[in-house]
């Protein structure tokens, strides 16, 4: 029997030399691909960033042009900077941390997932090109970020006192910092997913209270530039633009560079160990949210965020008892539906308040219109059997009616809270239910309508859909204003035909939807 | 051939095609109350297009599907009461523990005070009392597959259409999911309609009366050996 061991000692480096023989073609289509998106992008960026620079330069330190440059929000601008900038970066970097829970910035192509992660190559040298592209567009792009950040900083510091270079090199350098960062945070994010699945709840909710503490800093006034290393990454730019609080920008420069080159050590050891399951399961996301853009189907984009990376579901503490009558059951589905999505209660109620603010006002269309967005947080269990209409198989519904039964609680939640506004928008929670259930309902939008027709004005398929996508309320809204600040017994008759009309028009909708 | 009762679920000349593409065409089948018919074939053969078209997710291309002698609308809620499913790995809902999904199927079909025991049997029955107070994401796919089966098998039904039901599970389940649905068979007078790679549950005894072979679109149908 042979020893595989030797001979197939040189198999990993043969397999992936094959590999790259076999990718070439596809390698340089994606090359021309990238090169047209950096064409695309640049010429984008040459029409509305540049004359804005050019403009910055020209008039730096006056108040020429209308005062674009300096006038009092630029002061307030600077002055916030020391506590502003370095929060907003801590955002940026748990932002990036987050991303990298469903993400990663390495990214394997499906097919590469599929067939040669499971053979026995080199796993580092697999995948540590991807890493090392990924740090390199990242450190490009926030280089490129931060110079212009600083450039255009410089313009405004009254009477052009601080030097362009110094500003422009500290932004490079502290937008440069910043994405290293964010790429050594994800990296570490996806090598450790078990952990992060384990332990992520209270880490995240940990990292989430730290940002909002330094918001809530800045919005102070405090300076943030010694708070950590999202402080060190602005202290430069802060003393190249002679504000306060900077003075030992070398020593930020030097713990920045020291701590980012010994994390972006340990980023690059954890990069070539990423788990195969963490790789199989960004790809698989990423594949999915790109389908979900392309298609319209925006629902199903944020569930692929929200859900990937998720950690293990806890068995929930609060069960409602079961209803032993047959017309609350499906109120009851939708009760604890809710009540394990206290996120939509709490939105709605958001909605709801604001709703009845504004009809205190004065302002009942718009109190109407914010009614709305409260009766789509509060039919969250219909979008769950529309998005696949097979969970409700097992029930014997017509799939029209049990979406109007899906109604009954929203209608039971919103119309008491929308009659602290008056009896007028507490009757129209019917109609802005439907109109909800129309929304949750209408599927995904049709190939033609995103297509649309090409006019003088541009292709009409971005308006056709928003139109497409917000029909329910659009109708309905436009339905009810006319009513809208006229006496209850009037107005009472045209919004129960509203609402009717409403439900019908849920009917049709399933129908359409599941024809 | 046809069963001793009047036919259940008949299939009538039907054909059936993915665009241009056919995959089953004339196939004719009756299936009586208390019969079961088990479907073989390799895969892609038209299995699974059989059995959503005897429950009316498909509508065939050609020739017509019915039960209870009107044409199978799986949206009619007479229909739904009487047919219970297992075809789809995902049909459930994310939000409801396994206890609450199971009773919620067993309410809406009118259990009452009865639905309480039935929920609790059919958890010991595929071995998810201790899971019963979690949600799907919780469970491995073996035990959401259980859990399929427990809500199909939970409320009443006439027809019982399973495709592959033994796909994920354990060697006991599997070993127990033949007499299971057997005794059912015999106790209930249910029809089942199944779909399977396993042998050993398409011979097991009291449950396949006729076995249906897939050829190319078309189908054999021949009682089972000893019968």
């Amino acid at each position: 029997m042979r020893d595989g061991s030797e001979d197939l000692a040189g198999a990993p480096q043969d397999a992936l030399r094959h590999l790259h023989r076999l990718t070439g073609p596809q390698r340089r289509a994606k090359r021309r691909g990238d090169a047209l998106l950096l064409y695309g992008v640049s010429l984008i960026v040459a029409f509305w960033l540049v004359p804005y620079l050019v403009d910055a330069g020209r008039t730096a330190g006056t108040e020429a042009d209308g005062g674009l440059w300096v006038n009092d929000r630029t002061a307030w601008l600077l002055e916030a900077l020391p506590g502003v900038l370095p929060a907003a970066l801590a955002l940026a970097l748990y932002g990036a941390a987050r991303t990298a829970l469903w993400r990663g910035p390495v990214r394997l192509p499906g097919e590469v997932v599929s067939w040669l992660l499971p053979t026995p190559v080199d796993r580092r040298r697999l995948l540590l090109p991807y890493w090392w592209a990924a740090l390199a567009r990242v450190a490009v792009a926030t280089l490129l970020a931060g110079a212009a950040a600083g450039f255009l900083l410089r313009a405004m510091v009254p009477g052009g006192g601080a030097a362009w270079a110094p500003a422009v090199a500290a932004g490079a350098w502290g937008g440069l910092l910043t994405g290293l960062l964010a790429v050594a945070a994800g990296t570490l994010v996806e090598r450790y997913e078990g952990a992060v699945a384990r332990h992520g709840r209270w880490l995240f909710r940990t990292a989430a209270a730290l940002v909002a503490v330094l918001g809530l800093a800045a919005a102070a006034g405090a300076g943030l530039l010694w708070s950590g290393p999202w402080g060190w990454a602005v202290a430069p730019l802060a003393a190249a633009l002679g504000l306060g609080g900077a003075a030992w920008w070398p020593l930020a420069v030097l713990a920045g560079s020291a701590g980012t080159g010994w994390l972006l050590l340990v980023a690059h050891r954890a990069a070539g160990a990423i788990p195969a399951a963490a790789l199989r399961t960004r790809t698989a996301a990423g594949s999915l949210l790109a389908a979900s853009v392309l298609t319209g189907n925006l629902r199903q984009a944020r569930a692929v965020v929200r859900d990937t990376g998720r950690p293990p579901a806890r068995p929930p503490r609060l069960r409602l008892p079961f209803p032993r009558r047959p017309a609350l059951l499906i109120p009851w589905r939708d009760a604890t539906g809710l009540l394990r999505a206290p996120g939509r209660l709490v939105t709605a109620a958001l909605w709801a308040a604001l709703a009845v603010l504004l009809a205190h006002a004065g302002w009942p269309l718009a109190a109407l219109i914010a009614g709305y967005p409260a009766a789509g947080a509060l039919t969250e269990p219909a979008r769950l059997d529309s998005d696949d209409t097979r969970r409700a198989g097992q029930l014997p519904y017509a799939p029209g009616t049990l979406a109007l039964w899906h109604g009954a609680l929203p209608v039971l939640l919103l119309a008491p809270a929308l009659a602290a506004g008056g009896a007028l928008l507490a009757v129209a929670a019917p109609a802005l239910v439907g109109a909800a259930l129309v929304s949750s309902y209408r599927g995904q939008v049709p190939p033609h309508v995103m297509i649309g027709v090409e006019t003088p004005a541009g292709n009409t398929g971005p308006f056709q859909t928003a139109l497409w996508y917000a029909r329910g309320p659009l109708v309905t809204l436009a339905l009810l204003a006319p009513v809208q600040g006229i006496p209850l017994w009037a107005a009472l008759p045209w919004t129960l035909a509203v609402a009717a009309g409403t439900a019908g028009w849920v009917r049709r909708t399933v129908r359409y939807a599941i024809s | 051939m046809t069963g001793p009762e009047p036919a259940l679920l008949t299939l009538r000349e039907v054909g059936h095609a993915y665009g241009e593409t056919p995959v089953l065409h004339s196939v004719s089948l009756d299936l009586s109350p208390g019969e079961c018919v088990v479907l073989l074939g390799p895969n892609g053969c038209g299995k699974s297009t059989l059995l959503r078209l005897a429950t009316g997710q498909l509508r065939p291309t050609t020739g017509e599907v019915l039960f209870a002698g009107r044409p199978v609308d799986e949206n009619d809620p007479g229909t739904r009461a009487r047919i219970a499913t297992a075809l789809d790995p995902t049909a459930y809902y994310p939000d409801l523990t396994v206890r609450e999904h199971l009773m919620l199927i067993a309410l809406a079909h009118g259990l009452g005070e009865a639905a309480e025991r039935a929920v609790t049997d059919q958890l010991a029955e595929h071995r998810l009392t201790e899971r019963a107070d979690v949600l799907p994401r919780a469970l491995s796919s073996g035990q959401t597959q259980a859990m399929l089966l427990a809500a199909a098998l939970v409320r009443p039904h006439d027809l019982l259409v399973l495709d592959e039901p033994e796909q994920r599970l354990d060697a006991r389940a599997r070993a127990s999911l033949g007499a299971r649905l057997a005794r059912r068979k015999r106790t209930a007078g249910t029809a089942i309609l199944l779909a399977t790679h396993d042998a050993a549950l398409a011979a097991e005894p009291g449950l396949a009366d006729r076995l249906v072979e897939f050829d190319d679109g078309a189908v054999t149908v021949r009682p089972r050996a000893g019968r």
